[in-house]
């Protein structure tokens, strides 16, 4: 399923620069790029692991790849992409270590309504309401839970996606998936959130 | 199969299967035109669609996790030390 196209050099990275420059012996940069991205992998690694020391793990292992690699990287992605592709297997290596990723499928009917009574005819109101009337603290840790309760292989689809801004094409690259593919399994992830969601705001 | 009456009509059903591609504007327009038109006359759709579309935005709403003044400097001191590894290198020939 390998989907990676020959293309020309990104050369509108807007990293390019700095990349070049750590290439071409100016090591002193790498902590530049360090702090370029520190924030954002570290946020990636919260929404992915939950846990602040598995996050932290997670930038420091991608940053020694990042620096062992680099040498290695033809700039024929956007530097940020490749670096979320080794951040994305760093992150699966370590979870299939773990016992609480929940490996399974998902499918499209088991968010079907169950029945005739369970077809909603009006928007209910967590959807209907102004969007900053709904987010409060409390519906954000509910969020990220149910994020974390994905199987792995929806949950980067979904935080690639949704919370990392990446398009289809990038998330597509990034996890070295068919974008047909990428469509596939963020729907199901959208879709077991809307579950929670909703499952949430009936107990109200 | 005992679906539920809105979701047996084959239309409900395309429709739900490409929600997500609909609404990150992904789907061919020829589709999309069906969509749309299905959306203007089926409430259980819309709904679906709503929901869907909220619970996106909520997502993209979640808070950026905060990085703790001590990681940053525990990576900044990773950094150096990688820069000064590299550099040793390089001197050393
Ligand atoms: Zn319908």
């Amino acid at each position: 399923m390998t989907t990676v196209s020959t293309r020309p050099p990104a050369t509108n990275d807007p990293d390019h620069e700095l990349i070049e420059g750590i290439r071409n012996g100016g090591q002193e940069l790498f902590s530049d790029l360090v702090s370029r991205y520190q924030r954002a992998l570290y946020n990636f690694g919260m929404k992915m692991c939950g846990e602040p020391g598995d996050a932290e793990d997670l930038v420091q292992e991608t940053f020694l790849n990042v620096f062992k690699y680099l040498p290695g990287f033809r700039q024929e992605t956007k530097f940020k992409n490749w670096l979320y592709r080794i951040a994305a297997s760093v992150c699966i290596k370590k979870r299939r270590r773990s016992k609480f990723a929940p490996k399974r499928e998902l499918s499209l009917e088991e968010f079907l309504p169950a029945d005739e009574a369970a077809v909603q005819t009006q928007v209910p109101q967590w959807a209907a309401m102004p969007l900053d009337q709904v987010l409060n603290e409390e519906l954000g840790r509910q969020l990220k839970t149910a994020i974390l309760d994905l199987p792995e292989k929806y949950r980067v689809v979904l935080v690639l996606r949704d919370i990392e801004g990446f398009s289809t094409e990038e998330t597509a690259q990034i996890l070295n998936l068919t974008p047909s593919n990428v469509k596939v399994r963020l729907h199901r992830a959208r879709l077991f959130l809307r579950d929670r969601l909703r499952g949430y705001f009936s107990d109200e | 199969m005992n679906e539920p009456k809105h979701l047996s009509q084959r239309h409900c059903l395309e429709m739900f299967a490409r929600l997500s591609e609909y609404v990150d504007h992904e789907t061919a327009s020829d589709v999309e035109r069906r969509i749309d038109s299905h959306l203007a006359h089926c409430p259980a759709c819309r709904v679906c669609l709503a929901t869907l579309q909220r619970t996106i935005a909520l997502c993209k709403g979640t808070d950026v996790a905060r990085l703790p003044d001590d990681v940053a400097q525990r990576l900044k001191q990773m950094a150096q030390k990688l820069q000064n590894q590299a550099g040793a290198i390089h001197r050393g020939g």
